[in-house]
């Protein structure tokens, strides 16, 4: 039986961004929220009790036109403590990190209580235009054996990785895309790559993200939003090999 | 005029790896090359701007240029185009690893000296004007560690997250 929460999980970031269709502003010609600083304060109210921390993420001055579908304001529930919720003109995002995350306990509650924060927030309905769930996982190869990318990716990761070709040197930087149609959802991406994590040390970073863009009620991208989580669930594990898998369960 | 400091922009792409913001509460991890790692990411932030620390370290090193022979009155040597751009690379390179950038201030030699601090934890690296650099550790106020080569700063690292 696959546990709830993997002891040793790699889950760096989980972003749940939804974004809603916008107006045309007769003056200006651009895309606006009009709505948007009345629903700000609404929304704000709403989540206040839970994430009393608030931050602006782009600096005051900036007119709310020009900021279109880009989170401006974070509220976290104590400062530097995920999740974080963020908000903007037509869009909202749930950010969790690997500590406090569980799909039914914390991550999937919390999006549904805030696009319904979201909703009400508003006097007209929205239609979702542009929807993701996004994982970003991460490791750092020096708890894995560790002699070169190419082997660290056959090893590790159901995928083929070969250059058909004498490379000139070492690997020492790659990125792999692809990106899926499915159809209930939408689209799911799968990337690869290397990088290094704060203290200069070589890690392995790999995401999962399914996307929608068919507009949707609130009520409709909850229901999309448990769906996309099945499809990233069952990649994960899709992806990685036996014994990597295993390594986010014991050590 | 001065040309030693017009590096080339790709200088400032190289450093990608970002600065934790609280990593006593939770470690992260960042991302090296990619410009955009995830949009609306709170833990892989935008990597192509650097902090305003190191945007104001970066003004104050430049502003050195403009330093005259007796800057300080006691006879001290302006701070020599090479001592300006090393420190200005390992700006550059460093900007979003996780160390704890202080300060920075040239030095009666012609030599620049960067700071970092955290705690009872502080280093000193002194970029000089022949090129050559110097790497001071102190804890509680003694210096624990000097040493002239500083061509990896793991050490460096390393001794201000351990």
């Amino acid at each position: 039986m696959t546990p709830k929460k993997l002891p040793y999980a790699p889950l760096q970031e989980v972003i749940f961004e939804g974004k809603w269709e916008l107006s045309i502003d007769p003056h200006t010609k651009t895309f606006v929220d009009p709505e948007y600083p009345f629903a700000l304060g609404k929304f704000q109210q709403s989540i206040n009790s839970k994430f009393p921390v608030y931050k602006v993420k782009i600096p005051g001055g900036i007119p709310f036109q020009m900021l279109s579908h880009q989170p401006v304001h974070q509220f976290w529930s104590k400062d530097g403590i995920w999740p974080v919720i963020q908000y903007g003109p037509g869009v909202v995002t749930l950010n969790d990190t690997e500590k406090n995350y569980t799909w039914e306990d914390t991550f999937f509650p919390l999006a549904k209580d805030t696009l319904l924060n979201i909703k009400n927030a508003y006097s007209t309905e929205l239609a979702f235009i542009s929807y993701t769930l996004r994982y970003i996982d991460v490791v750092n190869i020096k708890n894995y054996k560790f002699t070169n990318w190419m082997d660290f990716v056959k090893e590790n990761i159901n995928v083929e990785f070969n250059n058909n070709f004498i490379p000139p040197g070492p690997l020492s930087q790659f990125n792999f895309e692809q990106t899926f149609e499915i159809n209930e959802v939408g689209t799911l991406e799968i990337s690869f790559s290397n990088g290094q994590d704060h203290k200069n040390e070589e890690i392995f970073i790999w995401q999962n993200a399914v996307s929608g863009k068919n507009a949707l009620t609130c009520e409709e991208l909850v229901s999309w939003l448990s769906k996309a989580h099945g499809f990233c669930s069952n990649i994960f594990k899709e992806i990685c090999k036996k014994d990597f898998y295993d390594s986010f369960i014991s050590r | 005029m001065i040309v030693l400091l017009a590096d080339k922009p790709e200088q400032a792409s190289m450093s990608t790896i970002l600065k934790p913001d609280n990593e006593e509460i939770f470690p992260k991890w960042f991302v090296k090359r990619r410009n955009y790692v995830a949009p609306n990411s709170t833990v892989f932030p935008d990597i192509t701007v650097f902090s305003g620390d190191i945007i104001d370290l970066l003004q104050k090193l430049n502003s050195f240029t403009s330093l005259k022979y007796n800057w300080d009155s006691y006879g001290a040597i302006p701070p020599s185009l090479m001592s300006i751009r090393n420190a200005r690379r390992f700006l550059f390179k460093n900007a979003n690893v996780s160390l704890p950038f202080y300060f920075v201030s040239p030095g009666i030699n012609g030599e620049v000296m960067i700071e970092l601090n955290k705690d009872q934890k502080a280093a000193e690296i002194y970029f000089n004007p022949d090129g050559s650099e110097e790497l001071l550790l102190y804890e509680n106020n003694n210096c624990i560690l000097e040493k002239e080569d500083v061509s990896s700063y793991t050490d460096l690292i390393e001794f201000f997250n351990e």
